[in-house]
């Protein structure tokens, strides 16, 4: 305690006294004002945090719909609309094989009947592709969408599967855009071709809504 | 909507009532304007958040002062439990002073004797002295005169220890007093 010290003297101090002295404080007018403030600036801090958690969740969401949309939307035109026969080098390569083992050559001299196994051999190829592009698209859909949800799903068949997406993706689209007539033929769609899977259960309960 | 509305009408009533309490003690416990000023802007803003826990308005004093109390330690970087270590008064100055040198203004945390003597009053510079588990009931009681039971719940200590702290911290304050300023 080796200090300078002060130039006063206390006395003999009571405890009143040393409250005297203690209370001796002069409180910033400004003081009561800036405390009020306080709450606006806490509500200001909670409505900014509340913002940013809606666009945290909504952006995803938004992606998701955009994407289930852009593949039903492709879906519908594919079976709709079936494209013509595909050109022979994209159909002779569905896995890589060479062309040559997989397609005979089409020559000028062959007659119609002999043409006939090659055509069908490409259409099988075609369906081949198709069915490929359709499983790899709602694989898509199905990643998407088990992210959004933050839930695993067990493990399902490929015809499960295919029903699953389907109905996922009309209930996502019922709870966005409402019952419209393509929602629910698609839901319909789910139930007459996928009956007694996790996909039309869902489809009904969708549509009983 | 009138939930929030009771809410904000019971914080305006809590401010009206007890800032220039909570200021004062602040300014005890800091000796900066703006430190203390910071402290208590501070404890309005987690009263504010936790005012629905508080059930009794009873004890609203004792509450704030906590809230105080809890930010007081959390600037200096010290645990509630730190005051229950034994603190003499020659060890005081580096115990209460924050870490890294400065306390939240930006202000040196501790100055020499004859800079702090001359640019504080002499009471503020005993309060500094005293050792700080005597300083918060010392000065709840004196300045603010919160009762035993209130100080308790306060500080969360038993009122055998309230008692004994307060008894000690007077002790204490006017002995550093005393001792520094020879009766004449």
């Amino acid at each position: 305690m080796d200090k300078e010290r002060p130039n006063k003297s206390p006395g003999h101090l009571s405890d009143d006294d040393l409250a005297r002295q203690l209370r001796d404080i002069r409180v910033p007018d400004t003081l009561r004002a800036e405390l009020l403030n306080l709450l606006d600036r806490a509500e200001g801090s909670r409505a900014l945090t509340t913002r940013a958690h809606q666009a945290h969740w909504q952006r995803p969401m938004l992606w998701s719909v955009a994407v289930s949309a852009a593949i039903l939307a492709a879906v519908t035109l594919w079976q709709f609309f079936p494209t013509t026969p595909p050109a022979p080098d994209i159909a002779q390569h569905p896995r890589g094989e060479s062309s040559a083992s997989s397609v005979p050559s089409v020559g000028k001299s062959e007659t119609i009947a002999e043409m006939q196994p090659a055509s069908d051999d490409y259409t099988e190829r075609t369906d081949a592709l198709r069915a490929q592009i359709v499983e790899l698209e709602l694989a898509q859909l199905l990643r998407t969408q088990r992210e959004l949800r933050r839930e695993s799903l067990p493990e399902l068949s490929p015809r499960e599967r295919v029903a699953l997406a389907y109905a996922m993706s009309g209930e996502m689209l019922h709870r966005r855009v409402g019952p419209t007539p393509v929602v629910q033929e698609q839901l319909q769609q789910v139930v007459r071709e996928f009956p007694e899977t996790q996909g039309s259960e869902l489809a009904l309960r969708v549509l009983s809504k | 909507m009138a939930d929030n509305t009771a809410r904000k009408r019971q914080f305006e009533q809590c401010v009206d009532q007890h800032h220039a309490g909570l200021y004062r003690v602040a300014l005890r416990l800091t000796g900066r304007e703006a430190t203390a000023v910071e402290l208590v802007q501070e404890t309005y803003l987690q009263a504010w958040r936790g005012l629905d826990s508080l059930r009794d308005t009873e004890r609203m004093r004792a509450w704030l002062f906590a809230i105080l109390r809890r930010q007081f330690l959390k600037s200096l970087g010290r645990s509630p439990e730190w005051l229950a270590t034994d603190v003499t008064p020659h060890t005081l100055e580096e115990d209460v002073a924050p870490r890294g040198g400065a306390w939240p203004d930006g202000s040196a945390a501790t100055a020499d004797a004859t800079q702090r003597t001359d640019d504080r009053d002499l009471i503020q510079w005993a309060v500094e002295q005293l050792e700080v588990r005597y300083r918060f009931p010392v000065l709840l009681q004196l300045m603010e005169g919160l009762s035993v039971a209130e100080i308790g719940q306060a500080l969360e200590l038993p009122p055998g220890t309230v008692l004994s702290h307060l008894h000690r911290g007077k002790q204490q304050l006017r002995a550093i007093l005393e001792r520094e300023i020879p009766h004449g």
